[in-house]
């Protein structure tokens, strides 16, 4: 059986759970989701594999609503026992809540019936390749290049499907399925690193070979370490630098919950200037440069809506779940970024793209930094600001007068992210999906890369 | 049914002529409760129950996990993982002899007084519904509050084709509260307590959260954000430093847990969490003053990473990583120690059913000094600052380069608590910084930290740490404010 004829197999299965889960349902069940995931994953270090791990899960999770009030239960047992623990965990929740009341402007209301949705998304045949020998032969040739190559290469190549299955108690059927791949190389050589990842959602988009000859470009290019003082740097971020900032944005900032705390950077600033006018950021589930994965529906059965959170630079809106919106009251909706347990997320970031090229904009450095990725970036420091810091990691380089001079140590940035914004004098035209976990799971943050002037590095590593 | 289960996969197992094979099964259940404001914000209930089975084919790993129904899924579970090493057999993956090990298995618990899971969500939402309230009127500049209780229960069983046989179960239970202020010129801040992000949990019942007493500390954490509104930025200079226990647990954390497994050190860990300046060059050379000694000790009762057999099925045991300042130790497991020729230290863990083992911290310990209390280290400090419970952290691939950022920091002046500062930061490298560690608190001190979400791995994994520590004063910091 093929992966597409598996994935179709995991809706009708998927579908049966539901009605069974449902089945002989209590008063105040709401809803019944089913969720499937199928991945295989190779790990490697050292130019040899080091995992080679299948995950197969299922689980059904109960929502349940008592006057106005949600109770949430998750179970993977899917037999009878786990079945009416997850129902009477979800009701005694959602029951407890109720008899104790609290503030609840307006009662959690389910969704009005909609048409039945079926919506598959990528490439099963992805998951054939990944699960038939294609992905590991591929990386074999992958890895024993750089053995010939005098790179040690680390990384992660994996290959998903899931379906994802949500029958509401008013009849409502929705399943939406997909497949993805993703990929990431590291190369190193003694004395440097590069990097360089992916995800592909058609099986022609694989090309592991190229991303591990990028990564080995960029390890080369950064072996002859020059001793860089800390100060301010113009810098040409790739979109895994960039990616990486707005998913901090999009946890401490974009949601309503941030915004309820006051320490979201669009806390009362609607329509205000807060950064500079080229950079627009913007939630959109329906994939709509083709890149990242699409998602028809949110946790709470909610088809998501593009929600714009800076357009030109000016503070817009904020992503809501049914809980939220009925909060906030005035008018607002779910705008379908519903977490399904009363929160929110945010899962398909984009920044919109400019008219530069890449190549053009580190051309362009007359003495910068040409920033690859960073690690372990932190967006808690001040949220109001979306002060954040983090660190240049593998493949970072020097640019003099437009040419690579050679890679550095180690850098520590500390910055508000709205001030950066602020400087930036370069967009790159062409977009790219980085995926935000490996393995598991699909989402992608869809990003361009920036040129940022007078970036500041605040303290520096000497190894 | 596990029990079935369990024998068929180990039968299979036996019978596909391999080195090794090994399955896993872990039920895993969760509650997570929030309560915002006067509202229970999110009660998440998970249920969670797999398998893991891990096969050996000439010397080369495979493994496969999943939700599992019946026989024939089992059966597909385990050809899957024998599958998966047999297809890197094929193409010429290098083999590693296995190392010789230990089969003693038994039976642990974690001892429980209260079960967490029999005590009534009245009881519950009540509690931190009351915390938040009591947060709310101590300070009318709270303008959010936020409370939470955790209680987990996960057991596993493991059985291998060498005869190794255990089940254990760990309990831990806990909870925080958080309040969020904002001052005149809309400047916002927040203070928590014991600890921020997750509260404070460790293995146990219900009276471990009877014991952190959150509702006594509601008045002061309100009282504190609300003075930090209007309080000055930390001041920009080279500072002595006391870490309380809330913020040095997660020192120990980042700059010696996790530069010390293993795994980061052989270059597995390169392609998520990077690699470690403690290569095995450095055994033997300088990571701390003399007063600094940590220790891997997974067998501290209450402490939030015990347990009786990691999950390569090691037995717990403690084991020095650094003595009197020296490194002499790593975080191992049966393999990656076996590969550099070292005794395991018991230490590979994996999340759930689904995650395959890797090195881990467990419980990564500072033992305690000879300096008092936090009031006789205060009182011994001419001056300095006291930095509490973390707010942010940052630190290279490398465990090199940090930057910590606290909720709040006091001035210490003549031996007292002075000024409360905003923002603080405090940066270092790793060395340097435990080598300038002049003074450790005493045992009346020593707290076990929990810290809940440790993320390693690719795949990510999430584990459950303790850090035990007391109150430390560093010498020679840089600090600074964040805003």
């Amino acid at each position: 059986m093929n992966a597409e004829e598996r994935l179709e197999g995991l809706m009708r299965a998927d579908r049966a759970l539901a009605e069974q889960a449902a089945d002989g349902a209590v008063s105040g069940v709401l809803e019944v989701q089913v969720g499937s995931d199928e991945t295989h994953h190779l790990r490697y270090g050292g130019n040899e594999v080091v995992l080679d791990h299948t995950v197969r899960s299922h689980s059904v999770t109960i929502r349940a609503v008592v006057d106005g009030y949600l109770g949430v239960a998750t179970t993977e047992r899917c037999d009878r026992e786990g079945l009416t623990w997850v129902r009477d965990q979800a009701v005694r929740a959602a029951e407890a809540q109720a008899r104790r009341g609290g503030s609840l402007e307006r009662p959690y209301e389910l969704p009005g019936p909609e048409a039945e949705i079926s919506e598959s998304f990528g490439d099963p045949s992805l998951v054939d390749w990944g699960q038939g020998g294609g992905k590991i032969q591929t990386l074999h040739d992958v890895l024993a290049r750089a053995d010939a190559d005098s790179v040690v290469m680390a990384g992660s190549v994996s290959t998903s499907m899931r379906s994802q299955t949500l029958l509401a108690a008013n009849g409502r059927f929705l399943n939406q399925r997909y497949a993805v791949g993703n990929g990431q190389f590291i190369a190193q050589t003694p004395t440097g690193s590069g990097f360089r990842c992916g995800q592909f959602t058609q099986s022609g988009q694989v090309g592991l070979q190229a991303l591990s000859e990028d990564a080995t470009f960029k390890a080369k290019a950064a072996s002859h370490k020059v001793d860089l003082d800390v100060g301010a740097y113009d810098v040409v971020l790739e979109p895994p630098a960039v990616a990486e900032l707005l998913d901090w944005m999009g946890y401490v900032s974009f949601t309503a919950k941030s915004v309820e705390d006051g320490m979201s950077c669009l806390a009362n600033r609607h329509g205000e200037q807060i950064t500079g006018e080229s950079i627009t950021i913007f939630d959109d589930a329906s994939a709509p440069t083709g890149l990242g994965v699409a998602s028809a529906f949110d946790g709470e059965g909610v088809a998501p809506q593009r929600v714009t959170f800076i357009d030109g630079g000016r503070a817009g809106n904020v992503a809501h779940s049914l809980a939220s919106a009925a909060r906030f009251g005035g008018g607002s909706c779910s705008t379908g970024h519903g977490d399904g347990s009363g929160g929110e997320s945010v899962g398909h970031l984009h920044m919109a793209p400019g008219q530069d090229d890449l190549e053009a904009m580190v051309k362009g450095l007359e003495r910068g930094l040409w920033i690859n990725r960073f690690h372990y970036v932190n967006g808690l420091l001040d949220p109001r600001q979306a002060t954040m810091t983090g660190l240049t990691r593998d493949g970072c380089l020097l640019i003099e007068g437009g040419e690579v001079v050679g890679g550095f140590h180690t850098m520590r940035f500390t910055e508000s992210i709205l001030e950066a914004f602020k400087r930036v004098d370069g967009i790159g035209a062409q977009l790219e999906a980085v995926a935000r976990s490996m393995g598991r799971g699909g989402r992608a943050t869809v990003v361009p890369a920036l040129r940022i002037r007078q970036f500041p590095f605040t303290s520096k590593q000497t190894r | 049914m596990t029990d079935q289960l369990l024998d068929r996969a180990l039968s299979r197992l036996s019978g596909e002529g391999l080195d090794f094979g090994d399955v896993r099964c872990v039920n895993r259940r969760t509650e997570w409760i929030t309560a915002r404001g006067d509202r229970i914000d999110n009660h998440q209930q998970t249920d969670e129950q797999g398998y893991c089975v891990r096969a050996v084919v000439q010397g080369v790993w495979g493994s496969a996990a999943g939700v599992v129904s019946g026989e024939m899924a089992m059966d597909q579970l385990v050809e899957r993982a024998v599958a998966n090493a047999r297809q890197r057999v094929e193409r010429g993956a290098k083999s590693r002899a296995l190392y010789p090990r230990t089969t003693e298995g038994g039976q642990w618990q974690t001892p429980v007084v209260k079960d967490p899971f029999g005590v009534s969500l009245d009881e519950k939402y009540g509690l931190i519904l009351s915390a938040n309230e009591k947060m709310s009127l101590a300070e009318s500049r709270v303008i959010a509050t936020e409370s939470q209780l955790v209680t987990q229960q996960n057991e596993t069983r493991v059985r291998a084709t060498d005869g190794l046989a255990f089940d254990q179960v760990q309990t831990s239970c806990g909870g925080g509260i958080q309040a969020i202020a904002r001052g005149e010129e809309g400047r916002t801040q927040s203070r928590s307590y014991p600890k921020s992000h997750e509260g404070e949990i460790l293995q146990g019942g219900w009276e471990v959260v009877d014991g952190l007493d959150l509702l006594g500390h509601c008045d002061r954490v309100a009282v504190e954000a609300g003075l930090l509104t209007a309080a000055p930025p930390m001041p920009d200079q080279i500072a002595t430093i006391i870490l309380h226990g809330s913020q040095l647990s997660l020192q120990v954390h980042e700059s010696v847990g996790h530069p010390l497994e293993l795994d980061r050190v052989l270059g597995d860990e390169i392609s998520l969490a990077g690699g470690s300046w403690a290569q095995r060059d450095k055994l033997g050379t300088r990571y701390g003053s003399e007063i600094v000694n940590l220790v891997s000790d997974p067998t501290r009762s209450g402490a939030l990473g015990s347990f009786g057999w990691d999950d390569d099925g090691t037995p717990s045991h403690r084991s020095d990583l650094v003595r009197d300042g020296i490194l002499v130790g790593y975080l191992s497991g049966w393999q990656s120690a076996g590969r550099a020729g070292y005794e395991p230290a018991g230490t590979a863990r994996s999340d759930g059913w689904a995650g395959y083992p890797i090195d881990r911290m467990a419980n990564v310990d500072l033992e305690p000094g000879t300096a008092g209390s936090l009031a006789d280290l205060i009182a011994d400090t001419e001056s300095g600052f006291l930095l509490s419970n973390n707010r942010s952290w940052s630190i290279d691939q490398l465990r090199l380069n940090f930057q910590f950022g606290c909720e709040v920091a006091w001035e210490i002046k003549n031996g007292e608590l002075g000024t409360m500062y905003r923002d603080p930061l405090y940066v270092g490298r790793t060395p340097e910084f435990w080598g300038n560690c002049d003074a450790i608190c005493g045992p009346e001190a020593w707290h076990s930290w929990g810290w809940y979400f440790c993320g390693k791995g690719d795949p990510m994994q999430l584990a459950h740490v303790g850090h035990g520590v007391a109150p430390a004063r560093f010498r020679n910091v840089q600090v600074r404010s964040a805003s």
